[in-house]
């Protein structure tokens, strides 16, 4: 019985790993972009697939390498990836001095070829259905195509032609590119390795450049109305004439409306990421207390994990939508019309 | 905070990707699906209009042979109903004419008769009168060739011719 006892005690308590592993620069570093996409570790040694690095500075000129020969801490030419400062985990040049210099750096990093492949993979399922048309308007898809068909016309009729509003035909291509370059990069990024796992919609620079494909949109082909309503807005006019209080705070609603969708696309899948990683992390952090314990926490992290993962991919789907939705309102805003602005 | 910081490396191959993305899905993608569907569905729409058009016709088309039929029929009926009248009234004529013809057959052979009679009769009545005529001439000739058996004779015609007169 003592023998027992002390048998599940030892099981609760004794740790199976002594080192505490760090979750928080795992997840860190699953989350940010990096130079070299890291695939696993095998027999001591890390697998990553070498990425290039193109370097334009001024002392040096134009460079490109692999990002192998940056590994572990290692210097190339005057260039390496800074631990800790303002530029942690960027590539900087090491000027003669010894100050460090950040170049600008046009990498092909994990992120931009997680796109690229991602983007092959929109373009191939996208016009792989559109090449299915060719035969003829009459014959009716079926399969993947059938499926994508009725997908695409499902955002297409049911979103973007009530948001966009007359004229919607001339946004559609716009706005599906962008829901289904979201979709795919967010579905992408939930599978665990490679090509997928890379944290690309969670990014802040790739939900910028989309927000910013948004509002050149909006103010590309604002009408004049739409213009007028900022700069001139219906509201007595000591609000607009010694200081011009409503056209600022209507110029800074056209920034707020990108800026919206580029932080949340990024904050929700960075967040989906982080929980799911998070909650896998648990399994390492009880394998520091005993077996029994660990075993139990392992369970139930993994069922966490996979109810989080579903949740994720309803995400994708959500965020997607939420973006091309938005983006839909904010263009069919700008298509105003003066008689219908007046009523 | 680096994670806040957009990098320019990525902004970059962000704008191109999805740039590229964009221009071949504009024009090999998505419009080439949206209006291929919307051809379809106005296609399966005027179809479905038609299909309904053909069978409002139908309907209509049957109801008009249903009327021509009836038509027909009562045509039909009343050139029957028309001839068996007619029929009859040929037949009546005729028996009519041939009635009428008989009997003015009939007419004529009994007048032709009562003519031949009477010819006959007279023929015979004068026949008569000049056989009665001889005879009592021969019977007065034997009996008159005295002078008193002639005037015995007038005066019982005379008495006979008061006699018929009181």
């Amino acid at each position: 019985m003592t023998l027992f006892v002390s048998a599940v005690v030892l099981l609760f308590t004794t740790p199976l790993f002594a080192e505490k592993p760090d979750i928080k620069g795992m997840i860190n570093e699953h989350i940010r972009d990096s130079y070299s996409w890291h695939i696993t570790r095998f027999n001591e040694r890390e697998v990553s697939l070498p990425l290039p690095v193109i370097l334009i500075s001024k002392e040096s000129g134009f460079n490109v390498f692999l990002s192998s020969r940056l590994e572990e801490g290692k210097r190339y030419r005057s260039f390496l990836i800074a631990e800790s400062g303002q530029f942690e985990g960027k590539i900087v040049e090491v000027s003669q001095s010894g100050s460090e210099r950040r170049p600008t750096d046009l990498s092909i990093t994990k992120n931009a070829l997680a796109i690229m492949i991602n983007s092959l993979v929109l373009i191939l399922i996208i016009t792989a259905t559109a090449r299915r048309y060719k035969k003829g308007p009459l014959i009716v898809p079926s399969g993947f195509t059938g499926l994508m068909e009725m997908f695409i016309m499902d955002i297409n009729d049911s979103m973007i032609k009530p948001c966009v509003g007359k004229d919607y035909h001339k946004f559609s291509p716009y706005l599906l590119t962008a829901f289904f370059f979201i979709f795919v990069n967010n579905l992408m990024g939930l599978l665990p390795a490679f090509p997928g796992g890379a944290n690309t919609t969670g990014n802040i620079a790739i939900t910028m450049v989309l927000a910013l494909f948004t509002f050149f949109t909006i103010n590309i082909f604002g009408t004049r109305e739409y213009f007028r309503e900022i700069f001139w807005p219906d509201v007595p006019k000591w609000m607009k004439v010694p200081i011009p209080l409503m056209p600022i705070i209507e110029m800074f609603g056209l920034f707020t409306k990108p800026f919206s969708l580029m932080i949340r696309l990024f904050a929700n899948i960075t967040a989906g990421h982080s929980v799911v990683l998070g909650l896998l992390s648990v399994i390492f952090i009880t394998a520091t207390s005993g077996a029994l314990t660990s075993g139990g926490m392992t369970i139930v992290s993994i069922l966490l994990t996979i109810f989080m993962t579903i949740i994720e991919i309803l995400v994708a789907y959500i965020q997607a939508y939420v973006f091309t939705m938005l983006s839909a309102v904010f263009i069919g805003l700008s298509r105003v019309r003066e008689a219908h602005a007046h009523n | 905070m680096s994670l806040l910081i957009p990098e320019t490396g990525l902004i970059f191959w962000m704008t191109i990707s999805f740039g590229v993305v964009l221009f071949i899905l504009y024009r090999y993608g998505f419009p080439i699906i949206v209006r291929m569907v919307e051809e379809r569905r106005q296609f399966i729409d005027k179809s479905l209009q038609d299909a309904h058009e053909a069978n409002k016709q139908l309907v209509n088309a049957s109801t008009e042979r249903e009327k021509l039929l009836s038509a027909a029929r009562e045509e039909q009926l009343k050139i029957i109903r028309e001839a068996t009248k007619s029929g009859e009234k040929i037949i009546s004529d005729a028996r009519d004419e041939a009635r009428r013809v008989s009997s003015l057959e009939l007419e004529k052979a009994r007048e032709e008769l009562l003519r031949e009679r009477e010819d006959s009769l007279r023929k015979i009545r004068n026949e008569m009168a000049v056989i009665s005529l001889a005879t009592a001439e021969k019977i007065l000739r034997k009996t008159l060739d005295n002078r008193d058996s002639q005037l015995e004779m007038i005066n019982s015609i005379l008495d006979e011719n008061i006699d018929l007169r009181s």
